[in-house]
C-alpha cells in the first residue's frame, strides 16, 4: 500500500481528487445547508433517490430563487478563493507526476511539495487566467463545427464539441509543463518555447490525449454502470454509501487519466529538447 | 337576392341550405403560378346574414396582407416577422371586380384598413337574408412566413390565403386585426373549391379531393368541405403521399422525402389521437384527416381538416420523438377545440389552446410512461413536470383569458394560454371530480359542435354538470391571476391518557401562502399505518386542527398523492415529525460528485 501511495501517479491522482473533493464541498457548503433546511422533513426529499427527480428541481426553481441566487453568488466568490488553492497545489502535484524518480516513483518532502507549489504558483495562476479565453474560443468553435456535425447525428456533435475542449485543455497541461521544465513562470515563454514543438507534433499529442482520455472515461463509464446498479436498488444506508464510493472512484479514475495526459505531454515536450540538443529517445536506448 | 329563414341553393349539383350556424358558402376558382409564386383566383359567396341586426357593411379577413410590409400590425408587433418582411418574405392579397347581388362595387363603398377589407352594402341586409359576392383575387405568396409560403423544394402551404369573410359570434361582428400571437375565427361554411395546378406536384388539402382532369403541364383538382371555418391545402414537389384510414377517416400523408422514415411515427400517433378523442368527445367530425410535414410553421399549426407538423431534425432521439408525438396529438385535438367547436382563437385562445394542451396532457397520462417523457442518459423528464415549471415561472402574471393580443410576447401568450390553461384546467378537474368533469366536458362539446361557444357557455356546462357555484374558481384562475400555495406549518403531540391506555393528542396548522383559495384535504399518518383524514375550505390564512389518536403521528400531509399541479410550493404540502438527514447525506453527495467530476474535467 506505501509503495502504491509513493507511486507518483497515484499520489498526484489522490492529491487532485483530494482538492477536487475539498473544493466541491466548500463552493457547494451554502447552498446544501440552504436544501437541508428546505427537505430535511419534507416527503420532497423522498424523491432524491436514485436521482433527484425534476418535481425537485422544478420546486427549487420556482420557490427558492434566493437560493439559488445565493448559492450562484457564494459558489463564484468561493471558486474564485478556491481557484487560487488548486492552482497553488497543481504546481506541486505537476511537479511529482513530472519528476523522473525511475519507475514512476518519487522521493519529495511535504515541505518540497509546499516549496514547489509556491515557486510554480505565479504562472499556474496565469495559466488559470489564460485558460478561461481559451476555453471560451474551443467552447464556441466546439459548438460551431459540432452544430455542423450534429447535422450527421446528435452524438457526432457531442464528440466534436469535446474534442475541441480536449485541445484546449491540452494545451494548457502543455504550457504548464513547459513551466515546470523550463523552471520559469512566464507564460509567454512558455507559449513561444512550446510553439514550434507543438506544431511538429500536433497529431502525436492529439492522438496520445484523445487515447488516455478514452481509456480514462472508459473505466469511468464501467463505474458508472455499477453506480447505476446499485442505485436500481432501494435506498439503504448500505447502497447510499457504496454509491459515494463508488462516485469518488469515478473521479479518481478522471484524476488518473488527467495525471497521465500530463505525463505524456511532458514526455512531448522532453523528447522536442532532446531532439533540439541532437538526441532521440531511440539514442538513448 | 333576399329569401325568407334559411336559403337553399343549387350548388355543385346539390341543395345546400345556408343558416345563421353556417351563414357562408363558398366556390372559389384558384390558378398556382409556381413561377412567379402567385396565385390568382375568383371567389363567389353566398352569405346569409346570420344576426338580430340588419347588415350595412360586410368585412373580409385579407391575413396575408399582414406580410405586405412593415407597417402591419403583425409587423409592428413581432420583429421577427418585420425582418422577415424587410429580407424580403413578403406577401400581397389583392382584392378587385366585387360584386354584389350583380352590381359592381363603387370604389368609395370598399374600405382596407391593415388585414381587414369593409365593402359597404347598396342595400342594408336584412336579419336572415341573403346575398351573393363575387370577386377577383391575386395573392404573393412569400417563402417561408408565419403559418403560410413556399419553401425551398417549392412545396406549398396555403392557409387563410383567400379572402374569408368575418365570422359573427352572438350576433357580434368579430373584424380582429391579424396580429403576432393571434389566430383565427370565422363561421362555419361550405366550400368547393377548383385548383388550377401544374401538374407534377401532390396535394392535400381540406375536406375531399378529386383530380378531375390532367394534362402534361396542369392537373385540376376539386375539393368540397362543408361545416369547416376555413379551406386550406398544401402542394409541391418535394411531397411524398401517403394514404392510411382509421374509423372511417381517410388519412393523407404529405410528407417530405427526408421523413419518411418517420411516417409509421406519425400514422401511429395519428390514430390514437383520433380513436381518443373521438372516444372521449365525439367521432372525428369530417370524413378527411390531411397530416402535411412542412417547416413553414413554428411547432404545428391546426387547420380544418388538416394539420401541419414540422419533424423536428435537431436533437436527442427521446426530445425529438416527444415533442413530435404530443404535437401530432395536440394538432389533432385542434380538430375539436377550434376546427368543430369553433371558439373565438383570437379573443379567448384559452378556450381551443387550452383545452387542446390539456386534452393532449390527459391523453398522455392515460398512455403511462411511453408518452410524453424524454429521456436523456436514462434521467426520465416527463412533458408535464416541464409544463408546470413552464406555467409557474411566469407568477402567473396574466390572466388566461385574455385576448390574444393582450399578451406582450408570445412566451406570455404561451405560458399563459398553453400551459397555465392546462394547470387550471387540471385544478378544475379536482375540485369537480375526474368522472363529473369529463362529463361536462363531453357534454360542451356535443353540444357545441359545429357552434361558437365563448368562456360563458364553457362555465355553464361546467357549472349545469356540477351542481357547484365555480364564481370563485373562474373568478380566480380563469379571469384572475391567483396563486396557490398551501403549507403545513407545525405538527406536535403529546401524551395524554393512563399507561395502558396511551393516546395522542395531535395539533397541526396549515396555512395559505399565497391569495388563490381552493379546498384542501388533509392527511395524519400515524405509526400503525392508518390515517386520519378531513377536509378544510382553504378560505383561511391559518387554521389549526385538533386530533386524537391511539397511535403516534408520523407525517402531515395535504392532498397526498393527489397534490393540486397549480400549486407552487410542494417542499411543503408534507411535514414529517422525523428527518431525513441521511437521505440527504446521498443527495449532497450526488451533487459534489457532479461538481468534482467537472472540475477533474479541468486541471
Amino acid at each position: 500500500m506505501k509503495r502504491l501511495l509513493k507511486n507518483k501517479f497515484v499520489a498526484a491522482s489522490l492529491l487532485f481528487l483530494a482538492i477536487d473533493l475539498i473544493g466541491s464541498f466548500a463552493v457547494l457548503a451554502p447552498f446544501l445547508v440552504m436544501m437541508r433546511n428546505k427537505l430535511d422533513k419534507s416527503a420532497l426529499a423522498l424523491k432524491l433517490w436514485p436521482i433527484i427527480s425534476f418535481d425537485v428541481v422544478a420546486d427549487i426553481f420556482l420557490n427558492e430563487p434566493y437560493i439559488l441566487a445565493m448559492g450562484v453568488v457564494s459558489a463564484i466568490v468561493i471558486f474564485l478563493i478556491f481557484t487560487l488553492l488548486l492552482t497553488f497545489f497543481s504546481g506541486g502535484i505537476y511537479n511529482i507526476i513530472i519528476t523522473d524518480g525511475g519507475v514512476g516513483q518519487f522521493e519529495h518532502s511535504f515541505a518540497g511539495f509546499l516549496m514547489n507549489s509556491a515557486r510554480f504558483w505565479p504562472g499556474f495562476l496565469k495559466t488559470a487566467i489564460l485558460s478561461i479565453p481559451i476555453y471560451l474560443i474551443a467552447a464556441f468553435l466546439g459548438f460551431s463545427f459540432g452544430r455542423l456535425a450534429a447535422g450527421i447525428a446528435f452524438m457526432f456533435g457531442v464528440f466534436v464539441f469535446l474534442l475541441f475542449m480536449l485541445i484546449a485543455s491540452t494545451y494548457i497541461q502543455l504550457l504548464r509543463v513547459e513551466m515546470i521544465t523550463s523552471g520559469s513562470n512566464s507564460v509567454v515563454g512558455a507559449v513561444r518555447s512550446s510553439r514550434s514543438l507543438i506544431s511538429r507534433s500536433l497529431l502525436r499529442i492529439l492522438a496520445g490525449n484523445i487515447s488516455v482520455s478514452v481509456a480514462g472515461f472508459l473505466i469511468a463509464f464501467l463505474l458508472w454502470m455499477a453506480l447505476r446498479g446499485i442505485r436500481s436498488l432501494n435506498w439503504s444506508s448500505l447502497a447510499a454509501a457504496i454509491s459515494i464510493v463508488l462516485q469518488q472512484l469515478i473521479v479518481l479514475a478522471i484524476c488518473l487519466m488527467q495525471t497521465l495526459r500530463i505525463n505524456f505531454n511532458y514526455t512531448i515536450l522532453k523528447r522536442g529538447e532532446e531532439n533540439a540538443l541532437g538526441g532521440t529517445q531511440l539514442d538513448r536506448i | 337576392m333576399n329569401f325568407f329563414a334559411s336559403l337553399c341553393l343549387s350548388f355543385a349539383g346539390g341543395i345546400i341550405s345556408l343558416s345563421p350556424e353556417h351563414p357562408a358558402l363558398y366556390q372559389i376558382e384558384a390558378r398556382l403560378d409556381t413561377a412567379d409564386h402567385r396565385l390568382y383566383g375568383r371567389e363567389r359567396i353566398y352569405f346569409m346574414n346570420p344576426t338580430d341586426n340588419t347588415l350595412m357593411q360586410i368585412c373580409f379577413h385579407l391575413y396575408p396582407n399582414a406580410f405586405r410590409d412593415t407597417s402591419s400590425v403583425m409587423a409592428r408587433e413581432d420583429e421577427s416577422i418585420r425582418n422577415s418582411i424587410l429580407g424580403g418574405r413578403v406577401s400581397e392579397l389583392t382584392v378587385g371586380d366585387i360584386v354584389i347581388d350583380g352590381e359592381s362595387v363603387a370604389p368609395e363603398a370598399i374600405t382596407e384598413m391593415g388585414t381587414l377589407l369593409y365593402v359597404s352594402l347598396s342595400s342594408p341586409l336584412a336579419p336572415s337574408d341573403t346575398l351573393g359576392i363575387s370577386l377577383k383575387f391575386e395573392l404573393t405568396i412569400p417563402q417561408t412566413q408565419t403559418r403560410f409560403g413556399y419553401d425551398e423544394l417549392g412545396n406549398y402551404l396555403l392557409s387563410h390565403w383567400h379572402p374569408i369573410l368575418c365570422g359573427y359570434q352572438e350576433g357580434k361582428l368579430v373584424d380582429n386585426e391579424y396580429h403576432a400571437n393571434s389566430e383565427f375565427f370565422s363561421n362555419f361554411s361550405r366550400y368547393d373549391v377548383r385548383l388550377d395546378l401544374p401538374a407534377h406536384l401532390n396535394v392535400g388539402s381540406t375536406g375531399e379531393l378529386f383530380r378531375v382532369q390532367e394534362d402534361s403541364s396542369k392537373a385540376v383538382w376539386q375539393a368540397t368541405a362543408d361545416s369547416v371555418i376555413d379551406f386550406a391545402f398544401a402542394c409541391g414537389p418535394g411531397f411524398q403521399h401517403f394514404e392510411s384510414d382509421t374509423l372511417g377517416v381517410r388519412i393523407h400523408y404529405l410528407i417530405r422525402p427526408q421523413n419518411a422514415k418517420y411516417l409509421q411515427s406519425a400514422d401511429i400517433m395519428t390514430k390514437l389521437a383520433i380513436a381518443y378523442f373521438s372516444d372521449k368527445l365525439y367521432r372525428y367530425p369530417y370524413s378527411t384527416f390531411t397530416f402535411v410535414d412542412a417547416p413553414i410553421t413554428a411547432d404545428g399549426l391546426e387547420l380544418p381538416g388538416m394539420v401541419v407538423v414540422p419533424f423536428p431534425s435537431r436533437g436527442p432521439g427521446s426530445v425529438r420523438k416527444m415533442f413530435f408525438d404530443l404535437a401530432v396529438v395536440h394538432e389533432t385535438a385542434h380538430q375539436w377545440f377550434y376546427a368543430s367547436i369553433a371558439s373565438n382563437e383570437a379573443e379567448e385562445p384559452w378556450l381551443d389552446e387550452g383545452l387542446a394542451s390539456y386534452f393532449t396532457s390527459k391523453l398522455v397520462k392515460d398512455f403511462g410512461d411511453t408518452l410524453g417523457l424524454i429521456e436523456i442518459m436514462r434521467y426520465k423528464l416527463s412533458f408535464s413536470a416541464i409544463e408546470r415549471v413552464l406555467a409557474l415561472a411566469p407568477k402567473a402574471e396574466y390572466p388566461i383569458n385574455l385576448k390574444s393580443w393582450e399578451y406582450p410576447d408570445a412566451f406570455s401568450y404561451n405560458t399563459s394560454v398553453y400551459e397555465r390553461g392546462v394547470l387550471v384546467l387540471q385544478t378544475l378537474e379536482k375540485i369537480l371530480g375526474q368522472a363529473v368533469f369529463d362529463s361536462a366536458l363531453t357534454e360542451y362539446a356535443r353540444n357545441f359542435r359545429f357552434r361558437h361557444p365563448d368562456s360563458y357557455d364553457f362555465k355553464n356546462a361546467m357549472i349545469s354538470a356540477s351542481e357547484l357555484d365555480l364564481d370563485r374558481f373562474f373568478e380566480q384562475f380563469i379571469d384572475g391571476t391567483a396563486r396557490v400555495d398551501y403549507s403545513v406549518r407545525s405538527l406536535e403531540f403529546e401524551t395524554i391518557g393512563l399507561a395502558g391506555e396511551k393516546r395522542y393528542e395531535i395539533n397541526m396548522t396549515v396555512s395559505r401562502e399565497l391569495e388563490g383559495v381552493l379546498p384542501q384535504r388533509i392527511t395524519i399518518g400515524l405509526a400503525d399505518g392508518s390515517t386520519i383524514d378531513t377536509t378544510w375550505d382553504g378560505v383561511s390564512r391559518k387554521t389549526a386542527f385538533k386530533f386524537e389518536s391511539v397511535s403516534k403521528p408520523v407525517y402531515a400531509a395535504l392532498n397526498e398523492g393527489d397534490e393540486y399541479a397549480i400549486d407552487e410550493n410542494r417542499s411543503n404540502d408534507t411535514l414529517h415529525l422525523k428527518s431525513f438527514g441521511s437521505r440527504l447525506i446521498s443527495f449532497e453527495w450526488d451533487l459534489i460528485f457532479i461538481r468534482e467530476f467537472f472540475l477533474s474535467l479541468i486541471l
